[in-house]
Formats: C-alpha cells, sequence, structure tokens
C-alpha cells in the first residue's frame, strides 16, 4: 500500500516536472536551431500556395529551386493564400513572437510599431550591397520607410505592384453601335442605351469593402489631381469639405443611376467577372491580379485594357495610376543569427532583378517596382494593352485611407462607402465619417 | 497521529492533483486572466510594443463606438429569433421525431444534418440561394409576383433578419435533439393516466410535458441565447458584417479589433463583455425559471 501510494506521488511529480518543460521559452530552441552539420532551419511565409495559380506557381518553383541551390538551409514554408487568414496568421505570430523569418508583409501590418520594437529588420545594408540586383526605387518604398516618425533605415522591399484599370469589352459597345469610352463624360452618355440592354456599365464588386474605396480613390485623383491624396496624407480631411463632398456626390449620383448595376452590393468580384465574360458588364473596373483569368477569358481577344477614365475638363490627371506598392516582404530573424544570414539569402533571391525577369516572362508582363528585361511576344492582348497604357503613368496613388496610417479608419471608411449602395445619403455618410475620423485621429 | 497522517494525506493529494491543475492553469486560467489584464491596456499585439494601461478606456470605447451599437442591436435580433423561432420549431420537430412511425430515422438525420455542415459551406449555399436575380429565393418571390428584384443580404433592412434566418436554420437541429432527449425521458405512466382522464392534446403539451421539460427547457435557452453571441462564421461568409455595419455582431467586431485593427486591448474588452453578458442571461433565466417554479409550489400550497 505504501509503496503504491510512493510510486503514484513519484509518477505524479514527474508528470508535472514534465508539463513545466513544455512551457520554455522557443528562444533556446532558436539558438540551438543551427545543427552541427551547419544546416540551419528558417521559417517562410507567403501567399502563394495555390500551383493552379500561376503567380503562385511561379514563387512556389522558385522557393524549391533556392532550396536545391541552398541544401544548408532547411525551409519550413508556412504561407497562406487567404488574406483573412493571412492577417489571422501574423497577427498570431506576432503576438506570439514568433514572426516568420522572411515574410510577405501586407500593408495592413503594423509595420511602423514592427519595425520599431525592431520586430522586422533594418534591411538598409542589405540594398546598399554590391550583390543587391532588386528594386531600389525610393518612389515604392513608401511604407517602409519612417524618417517622418524619426526612424532611420528600411524595412522591407515591394515585391508586388498592384494596379487597378478599367478592362473594356468591346464588343458589347460594337454590338449596340456605341462608341468605345474614353472619359467618364462618354461613359454617362452610353450608359442609358447600356442599362436599357440590360447591360450594366462599370463592373464593380461593392460587396467587397476596399474595393468601394478604391473607386473613391480614383474618381477623388481624377478629379482634383494628387491634391486630394495630401489631404488624407495629411490628416486634414473633412468628409464636409466641398471637394471631398463633390467626390461623394458625384460617387452617389452613379450608383443611383445604375451605372454600377442594381445589384453591386451583392457582387464580389468573381460575379462581376463572370458577368464581363458573358456581356452582361460593358467595362469592368478591376486589380492587376485578374489579368490571368481576363486574359483567359473566352471573349479575352475582344478585352481592351486602360487607365482609369478621366474626366473631359480634368485631362492633366489622365495620367495618374492607381498602383498599389504596399505588399512587400520582410525579414522577422534577429540580426546577428544564423537565421538572419540564411534569410537574407532568401530574401535576395526571391527578389532580385532574376527573378523579376522571369516572374514578368511567366505573368506575360505587368507593372514591377523596377524595370524588367522579358520576351513580351507570348504576352496576351490585354496585357499589351496594359503596358502600352501603364507607359503613360505621370503619378501613382495608393488606396487613399492608405496614407492615414491607420486601421481603424480604413476599417470605417470601407462600411461607410459601402453604404452608398444601399440607399444611405452622403451627408450622413459624410457626418459619420468625420464623427469617427475624429475620435480615431484625437486618440 | 491522526493530525499526520490527515497532513501527509493532504501533501499527497496536492502533488496527485499538480498535473491537472497546471494543464488546467496553463489552458483555461492562464488565457482567461490575460484576456482580462490586457483588456484594461491598449496594445497593438506587438510583443515589444508598450501596452498603456488605459483603466476602463477600452470598455468605454465599445459603448461609444458606432460599430457596436448596431452589434448589440443584432444580437437582440439573433436573441429573439432563437426565443421565437428556434426553441417552437425545435419543440415541435423533437414532438414528430418522439413519435414512432415509418422512416423517422432518416427524419432525424435530416433535421440534424445542418448541425454537421461546417458554417462557412452553409454561408456560401446560402448567398447563392438568396443571391439576387438568380437565387431561388429572389426567383420565387418574383414568379408568385411577390416582390421584384429582391436583395435580402444586399438591403440594410432585410440583412440581419436573413442572417437570423440562416441561423435558426442551423441551430434548430442541435436543439431538437436536446428537447428530444428531455421528452424521451418523461414517463410514460403519466401520460396513460391523462389519457385515462380524457385530456385533450393541448391540455397534455400544457400541462404535463412543458411543466415536465422545465429543465430542459432552460438548458435551451441559456444554449440559445449565449450562442448567439458565438455566431461568427456564418456572418463572415454571408456578409462579412455589411452592408455597411447591417450585420455586425460583438464576435465580428472583436475580430476586426484584433486582426484587421491591431487593438488587441480593444478586442479584449469586447470578449470580457461578452462572456459577462452571457453570465448575465445565465442568471437571468435561471431566475425566471426558479421564480416560475416557486410560484408554482405557491400557487399548489394555496389550492390545498
Amino acid at each position: 500500500m505504501k509503496w503504491k501510494r510512493i510510486c503514484s506521488v513519484a509518477l505524479a511529480t514527474a508528470l508535472t516536472f514534465s508539463l513545466a518543460a513544455c512551457g520554455s521559452s522557443g528562444s533556446s530552441d532558436k539558438a540551438e536551431s543551427k545543427a552541427d552539420d551547419g544546416s540551419v532551419k528558417i521559417t517562410y511565409l507567403s501567399r502563394y500556395t495555390n500551383p493552379e495559380d500561376a503567380r503562385a506557381k511561379f514563387f512556389m518553383d522558385k522557393l524549391e529551386e533556392f532550396k536545391e541551390l541552398h541544401p544548408e538551409i532547411e525551409i519550413e514554408d508556412i504561407s497562406v493564400t487567404d488574406a483573412e487568414a493571412y492577417m489571422s496568421k501574423m497577427k498570431s505570430l506576432i503576438a506570439a513572437g514568433s514572426v516568420p523569418d522572411v515574410f510577405a508583409c501586407s500593408y495592413e501590418m503594423p509595420r511602423y510599431d514592427l519595425a520599431k520594437n525592431e520586430t522586422i529588420a533594418n534591411i538598409e545594408p542589405i540594398l546598399e550591397a554590391s550583390d543587391w540586383t532588386g528594386p531600389t526605387d525610393r518612389k515604392y518604398f513608401v511604407g517602409y520607410e519612417f524618417e517622418e516618425e524619426g526612424l532611420d533605415g528600411v524595412y522591407g522591399v515591394p515585391n508586388n505592384l498592384a494596379t487597378i484599370q478599367m478592362f473594356i469589352n468591346t464588343k458589347v459597345f460594337e454590338d449596340l453601335g456605341l462608341e468605345i469610352p474614353q472619359t467618364w463624360e462618354d461613359l454617362e452618355e452610353v450608359s442609358d442605351t447600356l442599362i436599357e440592354n440590360g447591360i450594366t456599365p462599370v463592373g464593380l464588386s461593392a460587396k467587397n469593402k476596399p474595393k468601394c474605396v478604391q473607386f473613391f480613390t480614383m474618381l477623388g485623383v481624377k478629379m482634383y489631381g494628387m491634391e486630394f491624396q495630401k489631404k488624407f496624407a495629411d490628416g486634414t480631411i473633412d468628409w464636409k469639405d466641398e471637394e471631398v463632398k463633390g467626390v461623394l456626390d458625384q460617387y452617389k449620383e452613379w450608383v443611383d443611376k445604375g451605372i454600377f448595376g442594381e445589384n453591386a452590393i451583392s457582387y464580389a468580384f468573381e460575379n462581376v467577372m463572370a458577368d464581363f465574360e458573358q456581356g452582361k458588364v460593358a467595362t469592368m473596373f478591376e486589380m492587376s491580379y485578374q489579368f490571368a483569368k481576363i486574359s483567359s477569358m473566352s471573349n479575352s481577344a475582344d478585352i481592351t485594357c486602360v487607365n482609369v477614365f478621366p474626366f473631359e475638363d480634368k485631362m492633366e490627371y489622365k495620367g495618374i495610376w492607381f498602383t498599389d506598392y504596399y505588399d512587400g516582404m520582410c525579414i522577422g530573424a534577429k540580426e546577428g543569427t544564423p537565421e538572419y544570414d540564411a534569410a537574407v539569402e532568401l530574401f535576395k533571391f526571391m527578389l532580385s532583378q532574376e527573378t523579376f525577369n522571369q516572374y514578368a516572362q511567366v505573368m506575360g508582363g505587368g507593372a514591377y517596382p523596377l524595370e524588367v528585361e522579358f520576351d513580351d511576344s507570348s504576352a496576351s492582348n490585354v496585357m499589351k494593352d496594359f503596358m502600352e497604357a501603364y507607359k503613360d503613368c505621370t503619378d501613382i496613388t495608393a488606396m487613399l485611407t492608405a496614407y492615414c496610417d491607420d486601421t481603424v479608419i480604413a476599417d470605417v471608411t470601407g462600411s461607410e462607402l459601402q453604404t452608398l449602395f444601399v440607399g444611405r445619403n452622403t451627408d450622413e455618410i459624410a457626418d459619420t465619417l468625420n464623427q469617427e475620423y475624429e475620435k480615431v485621429l484625437k486618440d | 497521529m491522526k493530525l499526520r497522517k490527515r497532513k501527509k494525506n493532504s501533501v499527497e493529494a496536492i502533488l496527485l492533483s499538480m498535473p491537472a491543475l497546471i494543464v488546467y492553469s496553463c489552458v483555461i486560467i492562464y488565457p482567461i486572466l490575460s484576456m482580462f489584464v490586457t483588456s484594461f491596456y491598449e496594445w497593438n499585439g506587438v510583443p515589444d510594443s508598450p501596452k498603456i494601461f488605459v483603466k476602463f478606456a477600452n470598455y468605454q470605447s465599445f459603448f461609444t463606438d458606432y460599430a457596436a451599437e448596431y452589434a448589440m442591436k443584432n444580437i437582440g435580433i439573433l436573441m429573439a429569433a432563437g426565443l421565437l423561432c428556434t426553441i417552437p420549431i425545435a419543440f415541435f420537430l423533437a414532438t414528430v421525431i418522439n413519435k414512432t412511425f415509418r422512416g423517422k430515422r432518416i427524419f432525424r438525420v435530416f433535421y440534424f444534418m445542418p448541425v454537421l455542415v461546417n458554417r462557412v459551406a452553409i454561408g456560401l449555399m446560402f448567398t447563392f440561394i438568396f443571391f439576387p436575380e438568380i437565387g431561388p429565393v429572389p426567383v420565387l418571390l418574383e414568379q408568385l409576383h411577390i416582390a421584384e428584384n429582391v436583395n435580402l443580404l444586399g438591403n440594410v433592412n432585410t440583412a440581419m433578419f436573413t442572417v437570423a434566418f440562416v441561423h435558426v436554420w442551423c441551430d434548430v437541429g442541435f436543439q431538437m435533439i436536446i428537447l428530444s432527449s428531455g421528452m424521451a425521458s418523461l414517463p410514460d405512466d403519466v401520460f396513460e393516466a391523462a389519457m385515462l382522464d380524457g385530456v385533450t392534446p393541448w391540455q397534455k403539451l400544457r400541462y404535463i410535458t412543458l411543466p415536465m421539460m422545465k429543465g430542459t427547457l432552460k438548458i435551451c435557452v441559456i444554449l440559445v441565447l449565449t450562442g448567439s453571441f458565438k455566431v461568427f462564421d456564418l456572418v463572415m461568409a454571408l456578409t462579412a458584417g455589411g452592408p455597411g455595419n447591417a450585420t455586425q455582431l460583438p464576435s465580428t467586431l472583436l475580430y476586426t479589433a484584433a486582426f484587421s485593427q491591431s487593438k488587441f486591448g480593444y478586442a479584449n474588452a469586447i470578449a470580457v463583455m461578452t462572456v459577462l453578458f452571457c453570465m448575465c442571461i445565465t442568471v437571468v433565466v435561471n431566475f425566471i425559471f426558479k421564480e416560475k417554479d416557486e410560484k408554482r409550489v405557491k400557487r399548489r400550497g394555496g389550492n390545498s
């Protein structure tokens, strides 16, 4: 009986200590991650997991190529494609202090805080090194430099430029004997005929809140130029301001007129794309991510790609393109560790000139943060149109709320602008936005 | 001697319960305490970032957050749908599947099936069912000349009620199983005696079944009410809280605050308040059922 009791207590004690050991810090594990044979293990988080997507397959193949070139570096790929899942995963990893060694860093991440707390590395020395062949044009590094906040250095490199443009189904216009629009006025002129024939003049997936803000952005800069962007960047935005309210009213007028269709609020991008292919949508306001899908549409020969239309009396703003340069790559590994050295190797490889050239070849063109060389003979007509149009780019803008550098503002603006599609009037929206902006900016 | 033995036993008891205590503390107590403590701080989720002690500011923010107003109103709609639709329908279905008839098992499986299906899949399925112009529901409504071009999920006035309908559809099967097991445990002799006395089916339901199932009903009410706070995946798949904030719920607010806005302190404050709301609901429901019980006992005492 006595022995039985002693044994049970001893077992319980052993179990307790073994459990206590489970809570030990991961830092010691990391320090020992460089094995005796010189190999090192790093974590890598990208947005590419679906090999059926050409872009994803390219980067997945590049990772395999790097693994073959560097057998001493073991890479744990923890990539995730879905935007919501990506944000959840990144936030959880950051909160747990397990930031991936190399990772795709979305504009929604608190980059300044990450940089300030040295959670992401200052990669300026890497950019200045002679073996760096990747992007260096500082125009695209907005969101990775925080000099205004008093922080020196560069904390990431943009690897994806996402543009927004208008895709036009020329056959729809030809069939109805209409001129292909060059300006918003042209489009307004033909919109009644299009609507009468059951065709949506502009396909816009308003179910997606950021898409509502992106359209507002383009409308604003096409009406008032880059000065309109500054209102957001300066933090002096007033939604009752004549210009801002003017843009909001123009947006609302088109919504009410049915320019975006009666049920734009229920349309996700795939619904708009399907209708565009079937000729139920005449023009489409869509991101460059969709180039591959649009190029492979059954009616791709009828599709042309142009910049978002200008206004006839504001032709000076014609060359402003929506170009989101916020998605990029960062290094989470701590400097001076074997993981950091390995992460730098992967970083340089994934962002090299050669990678961008090959990427452009695979995608058949596109917009990149550096000059690319590729054989464009195999590029689709849609991509060729885009490349031709993008040559006239004079200024670029990302989503206006991105310049406010506050995620609450981005969310609130998206929610409120979406209500334009469900009958809310612009005065109410402007009031709510002013109240919410004031609250956020006051905090 | 006895005292020494008792002391020895208590040491052994502590040692033996240590593994379970440590596991419980790590998995349950620590996260709850951490959530509670963080709710008093402003923190962006970055480990080395300073946590600023803001007292009750995060709780105060909830009551001034314009989206929270929508969230609380919508929780009310979900609760009302649960009480007025889920439980009565589940009760009716439970009485059906408690009868003996051919194909009873198939009925039970069909009714229970929505509980087993992933809520995101259900959300996507209903997105199509309600999709304007081409979805079966708008088409049917148009064919019957009830309404034209209906957009149930894209209208601020109907979106939340549509979400509530889908939630009821998902939850009915689970409540049906609970109520059905409650019904199955009722003693047959009471019903046999009632039959001999010639009571009508309504009287049987009103004076025998319902009072005897009070305990099960109480559990159902608590589950339905507190379950409303847990609805998340369904809303994300159906509307993602839109249009605007029309289908926002505390769970979607919490998610947005933590994972989109990096406001972990505020997110934890919402979580703490959700727990408090659920506890209050449980206390109130227990109190109501207890009060009814006491009144009944008093009435019986008075009658005798």
